[in-house]
C-alpha cells in the first residue's frame, strides 16, 4: 500500500509550481503579455476587437492570421493600438458588490481560488463576511479555472517542458473521467509552448518560411515573455527580405519589454540582421536614458563601431563605419583614455595606410607604459611610413615585451641587413639582433643574418648561422648558404655531403652544384659580394687574352667600393660603343646590385647565364639576389 | 496469488502491538504499528500489489468492523446514534447491515436485520419507518427515509449472496419494489427519488418537489435494478448525476443538502438551510464508491473540499455565499473526501486519515463506509 507515495511529493511540487505560476502571472507587466504586432490583423473582430489596429498604423506587414488572444487588458495604450477599452466589464457581481470589491482585499480569496482550495476559499469568505457584513463574494472565483485539482500534475509536466507528457496526461484523466476538459489556461499555454517548440526547430533548421507561418498563427508567442521567439521571427523576416517587419519586431521589444539584458541583446542581434544602418540607428535611438545621462545603448553603439573598425582593420568585409562613428569612438578613446580603443583606432588607421593617425594613436596608447600590441603597431607604422631608423630603434627597444615583438624586431632589422638601400645597422643593433635571433630560434632571421655576415666576408660566422638556421627549421636559403660557405672554406667533404643531402630536396642546389662545376675547385668560386670578391680575384676582362686597361680601371674602381663611379665608367664605355667583356658585365651586375637595383642586376646575370658566359658568377649573382629578396617576401 | 498463510496472523499481531515489528524472514514485510505494507510483500507487479492491497484492506476493514460494532451495535442488533439521544434510524440500520454483510459477519447481520424488521417494517407499503426512539421504545416518525430503504435492500441483497440466504433476497426484492412503486416519480426534471413517501412533492413544498441527492445511493443502483427490474434505475442514476451537475451554487459551485426542483432552475430548497452539509458530504463518498465513469466525472467538483491533514476544513458551507460555517469535525468526513481525491486524482490517502476513528456514530459510519468501498472496489486507495 502507499504505492503512490511519490505522487504526494509530485502533487506538492505541482502545488508550489501553481503558486509560482499564479504569482508570476500577477506580476507580469501588462504590456509584456501583449503580442508583438508584427502580424497585425487588418480586420478587427472577435477577440481582436479588443486590440483594434489604429487606422494610422496601416502597416506594411499585414498577414492574415488568427486573432490574438490577449491575456490581460492593459490600461495604457501601446504605440500601435488605439486605446483599448475592456470589451466587457469584469464578470461577476452587481455594480454594488463590484464597488465593494474595490475596497475589500480579495487577494487571499483569489489566491486560494487559484489554488482550487475550496476549504480555504470558504474560510476566507467567512472571514470577509464577518468583517464586511452584507458583502457578497464574486461568483466567478472558479469560472475559468476548470477542475484545477486534476491539472496540478499536468502543470508539473508543463513546467518540465514535457508537452507530450501533458497531452498524454490529459487523455489519461479523460479516460478515467469522461467529459472532463482541461482548463483553457492549460490548453492555451500548451498550444503556445508546442508552437514555440516548432518555431525554434524551424528557426534552427533555417526554414524561415515555416518560422513566419508559425509565428503568424500563434501571435501570443510574440510577447516580452519570450523575446527569443520574436528574435527568431525577426531573423526569419530579414532572411525573406522583409526587413521592415523585422525592424518592427525589434522595435516592439525596445518599446514594450523591460529586461535590460534582453534589450541590449536585441540591439546586438538587430545589428547583425538588419542591413540598413538607418534602421539600426532608429533602434539605437530607442535606448532609455540612464541615470548618468547616457543612453542604455551607448555601449552597444560603441561595440558596433568597434566591430566595424576591427573587421576593417583585419581586412574582413562588412559594413563600414561612418566618419561620425569613427569620430565618436575617437572622442571616447581620448576622453575615457581607453587604451583598447586607442589601439583599435591605430590599427584601423594602419590598415588604411594612414600612418600619421596610426602613429598618433599607438603613441597615445603607449603613454601609460609599454604594451606589446601597441608597440608592435607603432613599429609597423613607422616602417610603413618609411621611418626605418625609428622603426629599428623602437623594434629593438620593445623586443623584450613579447615573442611577437621579438619576431618583429628580427624582421625589421634583417630587412635592413639585406636591403642595400637601408641604413646600415650599428654594431650594437647587430648584437641585439643576433641575441634576439638566438632567443627566438628564428630560422629565417638566422639565415638572413648569416647572409649579412657572408657578405661582410665573415664566412665562418656565416656558416655558423646557416647551421643554426637549418637546425631550427630546414630551409633552402640556409642549405645554399651552407653549401656556399663550405666551398669557400674549402670543406669539400662538407660540400659534397651537403649537396648530396639537399640536391633532391631543393632543385636549386642541384643547379648551383652544376653551375659551380661540382669538383672544379674553389678557384672557380666567386664571392657573391663583389667588392670583396674582386679584391681576391681580379677580373679578367681581356677578350683576346690581352689587358683591357679601361676594363681594368673599372674593376679597380669597383674594388675600391666606388660603385657609382664604376657604373658611370661602364656607361661611358658603353656610350663609346666599346665592347663589354663578359667579366666586365659581371662587374656591372654587382654594381647594380650594390645600388639596390636588384632587378637590373638580375637581368645582367640572367643575360650572362643565357649566353653561357661567366656562368659561375652569373649563378652566384642570381642566387644572391634571390636570397636578398627574401625579406621582402617576409614582409608580404 | 499473493496471500501468504501468515499474513492474517501477522495483521492481527500488528493491530495488537504498539511498536513496529520486523518479520523474521526477507520475504516478510516491514510493518508499521497498525498497517501492513502489503505492497512490499508482493513481487508480482501492479496486479499483485493491487491484490495484496485488497487482501489487506479487507482484513483491515473486518478488524475495524469489530471495533465499530462493539461501539455502536447493541447486542440485539440496534445501531445507536450516540449524537442524537441514542435514537436509531433506518439509515443507521441499513449502514449496519451493509457493513456486517461486507465484513462477512453473518451473525451480527442477522441480529441487525431482525431488529430492523421487527421494529421498523411497520408500514403497509413495505418501506421502513425511519426513526425509533429508545426513550419511548417505539417508532416516533412513521414516515420512511429513502436512503434507509435503499441501504437495507442493498445490504439484504449482498447478505443473501454471501451467506446463501434466499430469504434475505426475498425481503430485498420486496423493499426494492416498494421503493420503485412509492418513491420513484417522474417530474418536469426527469425521474426522481423522493426523500420520503410523505412531504416532499410539489403539493407539500411550495418549491417542490424537493430531493436529497445524498439519498441517491449510487453504488446500490445496479443491485436495485437486479432486485426490481420493473423500474428504470439506470435512468434514475443518470438523472441524479444530471441534477447534481445542475445544482452547483454560489462561488464554490456546491450542491445543497436539499434541492428544490419546482422552479425554473434547480435551487436550494427554501425550507431547509441552504447548506452543503452533513447530508451532501455523502455524495462524493457514494460517487467514489460507484466509480462508474459518469460518477467519477461528477466527483471532480468535490475533490478540493479538503486537501489533506495540513489543509483547512472540511466545512459545512453555505452554498449561496460560499462561506464556511462549522467545521465538519470527524475522521469520517475527512476520509470520505480523501477517498474522493484518491479516486479522482490518484492522490494517496494519508495514513493518519485512514487510522483515525471517531467517537460519534455518524462520522465513524462514514469512515467505515469509506473503508468498505476501498476494500470492495478501490484497493488502490488503501
Amino acid at each position: 500500500m502507499f504505492l503512490k507515495r511519490p505522487l504526494l511529493v509530485t502533487a506538492m511540487l505541482a502545488l508550489a509550481v501553481t503558486a509560482i505560476r499564479s504569482q508570476a502571472a500577477n506580476s507580469d507587466e501588462a504590456p509584456s503579455q501583449r503580442p508583438a504586432p508584427i502580424f497585425a490583423d487588418a480586420s478587427a473582430d472577435g477577440a481582436a476587437a479588443q486590440f483594434k489596429v489604429a487606422p494610422s498604423a496601416a502597416s506594411p506587414f499585414d498577414l492574415p492570421a488568427s486573432a490574438p488572444r490577449p491575456a490581460v487588458q492593459a490600461n495604457t495604450a501601446p504605440w500601435q493600438f488605439s486605446a483599448p477599452k475592456p470589451a466587457a466589464d469584469a464578470p461577476g457581481g452587481d455594480p454594488a458588490s463590484k464597488s465593494r470589491e474595490g475596497e475589500i482585499d480579495l487577494t487571499a480569496l483569489r489566491y486560494f481560488a487559484g489554488q482550487g482550495d475550496l476549504a480555504r476559499v470558504a474560510a476566507e469568505i467567512k472571514r470577509l463576511r464577518e468583517k464586511h457584513p452584507g458583502w457578497e463574494p464574486p461568483q466567478d472565483l472558479f469560472a475559468q479555472s476548470g477542475d484545477s485539482a486534476f491539472e496540478k500534475p499536468l502543470w508539473d509536466l508543463f513546467a518540465q517542458h514535457d508537452y507530450d507528457g501533458v497531452r498524454a496526461g490529459i487523455e489519461a484523466i479523460q479516460d478515467k473521467n469522461p467529459g472532463w476538459q482541461p482548463s483553457s489556461d492549460l490548453t492555451d499555454k500548451l498550444a503556445l509552448a508546442e508552437a514555440n517548440d516548432k518555431l525554434v526547430k524551424a528557426s534552427d533548421a533555417q526554414q524561415w518560411g515555416d518560422v513566419i507561418d508559425i509565428a503568424a498563427g500563434n501571435k501570443m508567442l510574440l510577447t516580452c515573455a519570450d523575446v527569443d521567439a520574436i528574435w527568431r521571427t525577426a531573423e526569419a523576416l530579414a532572411h525573406t527580405d522583409d526587413e521592415p517587419r523585422a525592424l518592427e519586431a525589434y522595435r516592439y521589444i525596445l518599446t514594450s519589454c523591460a529586461k535590460r539584458e534582453e534589450r541590449l541583446a536585441t540591439v546586438q542581434k538587430a545589428s547583425q540582421i538588419l542591413k540598413s544602418p538607418e534602421d539600426l540607428d532608429a533602434l539605437l535611438r530607442l535606448g532609455r536614458r540612464l541615470p548618468n545621462g547616457t543612453s542604455e545603448f551607448e555601449s552597444v553603439r560603441f561595440d558596433l563601431i568597434r566591430q566595424k573598425l576591427g573587421d576593417a582593420a583585419a581586412g574582413k568585409a562588412g559594413p563600414e563605419a561612418s566618419q561620425a562613428e569613427i569620430d565618436a569612438l575617437a572622442a571616447h578613446a581620448r576622453n575615457a583614455n581607453d587604451r583598447g580603443d586607442q589601439q583599435l583606432l591605430g590599427w584601423f588607421a594602419y590598415s588604411r595606410k594612414d600612418f600619421v593617425q596610426a602613429e598618433n594613436w599607438f603613441t597615445l596608447a603607449l603613454q601609460p607604459g609599454p604594451d606589446p600590441k601597441a608597440a608592435e603597431g607603432l613599429v609597423l607604422t613607422l616602417r610603413g611610413a618609411g621611418k626605418i631608423a625609428d622603426a629599428q630603434r623602437l623594434a629593438v627597444q620593445y623586443a623584450g615585451l613579447g615573442p611577437l615583438n621579438r619576431k618583429l624586431m628580427i624582421e625589421v632589422l634583417t630587412t635592413a641587413l639585406s636591403d642595400p638601400a637601408a641604413t646600415p645597422l650599428s654594431p650594437d643593433d647587430l648584437v641585439t639582433l643576433s641575441q634576439a635571433i638566438d632567443l627566438a630560434k628564428s630560422s629565417e632571421g638566422a639565415q638572413l643574418y648569416a647572409w649579412h655576415l657572408y657578405n661582410a666576408n665573415d664566412v665562418a660566422g656565416a656558416a655558423d648561422w646557416f647551421r643554426k638556421s637549418a637546425d631550427w627549421q630546414q630551409n633552402e636559403a640556409a642549405a645554399i648558404g651552407l653549401i656556399v660557405t663550405a666551398k669557400r672554406l674549402h670543406n669539400m667533404r662538407d660540400y659534397a655531403d651537403l649537396v648530396a643531402k639537399y640536391r633532391d630536396v631543393y632543385p636549386k642546389v642541384a643547379a648551383l652544384d652544376a653551375a659551380m662545376g661540382g669538383a672544379r675547385g674553389i678557384a672557380a668560386l666567386r664571392a657573391p659580394a663583389p667588392a670583396q670578391a674582386q679584391t681576391n680575384s681580379p677580373v679578367r676582362v681581356g677578350a683576346g687574352g690581352g689587358w683591357d686597361k679601361n676594363a681594368d680601371a673599372i674593376a679597380k674602381t669597383m674594388q675600391a667600393g666606388k660603385v657609382d663611379q664604376a657604373l658611370a665608367m661602364l656607361e661611358e664605355r658603353r656610350s663609346k660603343g666599346l665592347a663589354e667583356p663578359s667579366g666586365l658585365t659581371v662587374v656591372r651586375g654587382w654594381a647594380l646590385y650594390q645600388k639596390g637595383d636588384w632587378e637590373g642586376a638580375k637581368q645582367v646575370f640572367a643575360g650572362l647565364q643565357a649566353k653561357q658566359q661567366q656562368v659561375e658568377d652569373a649563378e652566384f649573382g642570381l642566387a644572391t639576389i634571390e636570397h636578398a629578396e627574401l625579406p621582402a617576401a617576409m614582409r608580404r | 496469488m499473493i496471500v501468504r498463510s501468515g499474513l492474517a496472523g501477522l495483521f492481527v499481531a500488528m493491530c495488537l502491538q504498539a511498536s513496529p515489528t520486523r518479520a523474521g524472514t526477507e520475504t516478510q514485510a516491514w510493518v508499521t504499528p497498525q498497517r501492513p505494507l502489503a505492497s512490499d510483500a508482493s513481487s508480482s507487479g501492479d496486479q499483485g500489489d493491487r491484490e495484496a492491497n485488497a487482501q489487506v484492506a479487507r482484513m483491515w476493514f473486518k478488524a475495524e468492523w469489530q471495533i465499530y460494532a462493539s461501539t455502536f451495535v447493541t447486542a440485539d442488533g440496534r445501531i445507536v446514534d450516540n449524537a442524537n439521544g441514542n435514537v436509531s434510524h433506518s439509515e443507521g440500520q441499513g449502514y449496519g447491515m451493509l457493513l456486517a454483510a461486507l465484513a462477512d459477519d453473518s451473525e451480527r447481520f442477522e441480529k441487525i436485520w431482525q431488529w430492523t424488521e421487527g421494529h421498523m417494517m411497520v408500514r403497509p407499503d413495505h418501506l421502513l419507518s425511519w426513526r425509533w426512539d429508545p426513550q419511548k421504545g417505539a417508532i416516533t416518525d412513521p414516515n420512511n427515509a429513502s436512503d434507509g430503504d435503499i441501504l437495507v435492500a442493498w445490504a439484504l441483497a449482498k447478505a443473501a449472496q454471501r451467506f446463501n440466504r434466499p430469504d434475505y433476497r426475498a425481503s430485498a426484492v420486496v423493499i426494492a419494489g416498494a421503493i420503485g412503486a412509492t418513491l420513484i416519480k417522474t417530474s418536469d426534471r426527469g425521474l426522481i427519488l423522493l426523500p420520503a413517501a410523505q412531504g416532499f412533492t410539489h403539493e407539500d413544498q411550495s418549491d417542490g418537489p424537493v430531493v436529497n441527492l445524498s439519498y441517491w445511493v449510487f453504488p446500490a443502483f445496479s443491485t436495485l435494478k437486479d432486485l426490481a427490474p420493473a423500474y428504470d434505475w439506470e435512468a434514475l442514476h443518470a438523472n441524479g448525476l444530471k441534477l447534481l451537475s445542475l445544482s452547483r451554487f454560489g462561488p464554490l459551485r456546491l450542491p445543497p443538502d436539499w434541492l428544490a426542483l419546482g422552479g425554473q432552475t434547480p435551487a436550494p430548497a427554501e425550507k431547509f438551510p441552504s447548506q452543503f452539509g452533513y447530508n451532501a458530504i455523502r455524495i462524493p463518498l457514494y460517487l467514489a464508491w460507484d466509480s462508474t465513469p459518469p460518477a467519477r466525472h461528477a466527483l471532480s467538483g468535490f475533490v478540493n473540499l479538503w486537501r489533506g491533514p495540513r489543509s483547512a476544513g472540511p466545512y459545512v458551507i453555505d452554498v449561496n455565499s460560499g462561506s464556511a460555517e462549522q467545521v465538519l469535525d470527524g475522521a469520517g468526513y475527512r476520509l470520505a473526501l480523501a477517498l474522493a481525491r484518491c479516486v479522482s486524482l490518484d492522490s494517496p490517502i494519508d495514513e493518519q486519515v485512514i487510522k483515525s476513528r471517531d467517537p460519534l456514530y455518524y462520522p465513524d459510519t462514514l469512515r467505515m463506509l469509506s473503508l468498505a468501498a476501498i476494500q470492495e472496489r478501490l484497493p488502490q486507495c488503501f
